[in-house]
């Protein structure tokens, strides 16, 4: 970690960029909807500067911005009406934990601790795999990405979610998940 | 449809934290990430003073040309973002959509005359996956015809393409004619020969980037192909900003040749609201997304006090033969940022369907630009080569 001065913004910066791809997996984890995802983002790094020079710095980064991250989209959930759409505790816990261990994982970066992830989606039925690329790797709507894969939406959501328990299952057989499934 | 609301269940842990994780695999994920922070940093900045963003970029390395002094601070006060809203949101997820697939739109602008009147200029822009784009501009709609409200008795003949009669564009030298060998390739990487790059006084017609080249063709169908977008951008900076908020990044200024750059200018330095009521359906009621991003008055005010640079009042069109593209996207040409703009969305996809920019104070010389979308024109990844925007060999005449 960056030596930081409390107001220094620019050490802060390098923090904020070295953690942005785990924040984004956990928001993304959390919510589900890209735009409270998007909001809370934005909203949590500005919380955790203005929390800044409450941090204890004997302890790690990540989990302190992660529990920012949450109290921060739950607040904005409940602002927009929007709190079912959040994990709840137990699966909270779950990420949490499941995000924790990822990160423990020795790597130059979040990025390159995915690769079990990469190595899992080449062993998806190609029908599966082309869902999630089309949906994740080009950013296509979903409707577009069932349209383009050539089959109906209820199909293609059914694919999408088979894939994304089988990565699960995967992931796990890796060593990169841990525990029963959840 | 959204990734998982219409699940009759809640996702499972497993599934959240497995969802979480792909979204790292986005092919343009660093390039959103990398705007998510600046964007996030702003907001700090807007708060604690951007005197300390100043001094955190380091003046210096943006400042190296003075001309670009007083963009600079227009950039970096553009840069401080609004608060985070749906619309915002909304507007990003408009702007990721955007980079994927292609597409094609038309392209209307208004220009301003040297005598007040205003003329037409028509353009297609296709954009691709992999940032590549076409942007040509319409032969086939060149100033001909009857008149135009405003024009002032008749559609003036202003810019790249629009000079003479139809069918006899002003040629000069003889490089370049399209043959049965092909086009005239000649990098701008290597050193000039002949005549230059280009035609002296042949205008560039269209610009475009391969996935791997720039490329540029002007009227007498010399291509000139480079890896350094910015000797490739100045003719046609209708679609960006301010140069100075974009520093030396490489995805920035590829970016700034097609409507993304628009779409992330909005992000900041705008206020945005989402408009509602009868505005957002069409008029078969399907659901559209309409925002209209206003330039917040600090930044209007900024805009004019730095505005003309190099004698270009606003009375002043550009030269009709447009820069040199060795000059670079960083001449003094670069529009300023529309004063209002209005963004039409499929509500569905959030997939663009028009954009309307407003400059009504008239700077320099563009007042409007409408992009709607047509239908794709792109076949094949061969579309975004030159070889297929090679101008009508009735315009590779002898004179």
């Amino acid at each position: 970690m960056p030596v930081m001065d409390p107001r220094d913004s620019q050490a802060f910066e390098i923090l904020v960029r070295e953690h942005a791809d785990m924040l984004m997996a956990y928001l993304r984890a959390m919510a589900w909807n890209d735009a409270l995802v998007e909001d809370a983002f934005q909203e949590a790094i500005i919380v955790a500067w203005r929390r800044l020079p409450d941090f204890d710095r004997s302890r790690p980064f990540a989990p302190w911005l992660r529990g920012i991250a949450r109290n921060t989209l739950l607040g904005i959930a409940r602002k927009h009406q929007r709190r079912r759409e959040i994990a709840g505790e137990a699966a909270a816990l779950h990420i949490e934990e499941q995000l924790g261990r990822i990160e423990s994982a020795p790597a130059d970066c979040f990025a390159d601790r995915l690769q079990p992830l990469k190595e899992c989606m080449q062993r998806l039925a190609p029908e599966q795999r082309e869902a999630v690329e089309l949906v994740y790797a080009q950013s296509l709507d979903p409707r577009v990405a069932a349209s383009t894969a050539g089959t109906n939406d209820e199909t293609f959501r059914k694919r999408l979610y088979r894939a994304r328990l089988q990565l699960a299952e995967c992931l796990r057989m890796k060593g990169f998940l841990d525990g029963a499934p959840a | 449809m959204s990734l998982h609301d219409d699940h009759d269940d809640r996702p499972s842990p497993d599934e959240r934290l497995v969802h979480g994780l792909l979204a790292s695999l986005a092919a343009d994920h660093a390039a959103r990430q990398d705007r998510r922070v600046r964007a996030a940093m702003a907001r700090i900045d807007r708060q604690d003073g951007v005197l300390a963003r100043l001094g955190r970029f380091g003046v210096a390395r943006f400042a190296a040309a003075g001309a670009l002094a007083a963009t600079l601070t227009i950039a970096v006060v553009l840069s401080i973002g609004p608060a985070t809203s749906s619309a915002h949101a909304t507007l990003q997820s408009i702007s990721n959509r955007l980079a994927t697939g292609n597409r094609s739109y038309r392209q209307t602008m208004v220009v301003a005359n040297r005598d007040g009147t205003q003329s037409l200029r028509e353009a297609m822009v296709d954009v691709g996956t992999g940032r590549r784009f076409v942007f040509a501009i319409d032969l086939d709609a060149l100033p001909m015809g009857p008149h135009l409200p405003g024009d002032g008795g008749g559609r003036k003949r202003q810019g790249p393409g629009m000079r003479g009669e139809r069918g006899q564009p002003p040629m000069q030298g003889g490089r370049g004619r399209r043959g049965p060998e092909g086009p005239d390739r000649r990098g701008l990487d290597g050193p000039p020969h002949g005549d230059g790059p280009g035609h002296p006084g042949a205008p560039p017609v269209a610009w475009g980037f391969d996935g791997s080249e720039y490329w540029q063709i002007d009227l007498g169908g010399t291509v000139t192909r480079s890896v350094d977008p910015q000797r490739m951008r100045d003719p046609m900076p209708l679609m960006g900003g301010p140069e100075g908020e974009l520093d030396s990044d490489q995805d920035e200024e590829e970016e700034l040749l097609t409507l993304q750059p628009l779409l992330d200018r909005l992000g900041s330095g705008f206020d945005l609201a989402v408009v509602t009521g009868a505005q957002s359906r069409t008029a078969d009621g399907d659901p559209l997304v309409v925002i209209e991003a206003t330039l917040r008055p600090e930044m209007v005010a900024m805009d004019r006090s730095n505005k003309l640079p190099m004698g270009m009042g606003p009375t002043e069109p550009r030269p009709l033969d447009g820069p040199s593209i060795r000059k670079g996207r960083r001449g003094p040409h670069a529009p300023p940022p529309p004063e209002r703009v209005r963004l039409v969305a499929d509500a569905r996809t959030n997939e663009l369907v028009s954009v309307t920019a407003d400059w009504p104070q008239g700077n320099r010389f563009l007042r409007r630009m409408v992009v709607e979308r047509v239908a794709p024109r792109a076949a094949d990844d061969a579309w975004f080569g030159p070889e297929q925007h090679l101008p009508p060999a009735t315009a590779i005449g002898d004179g």
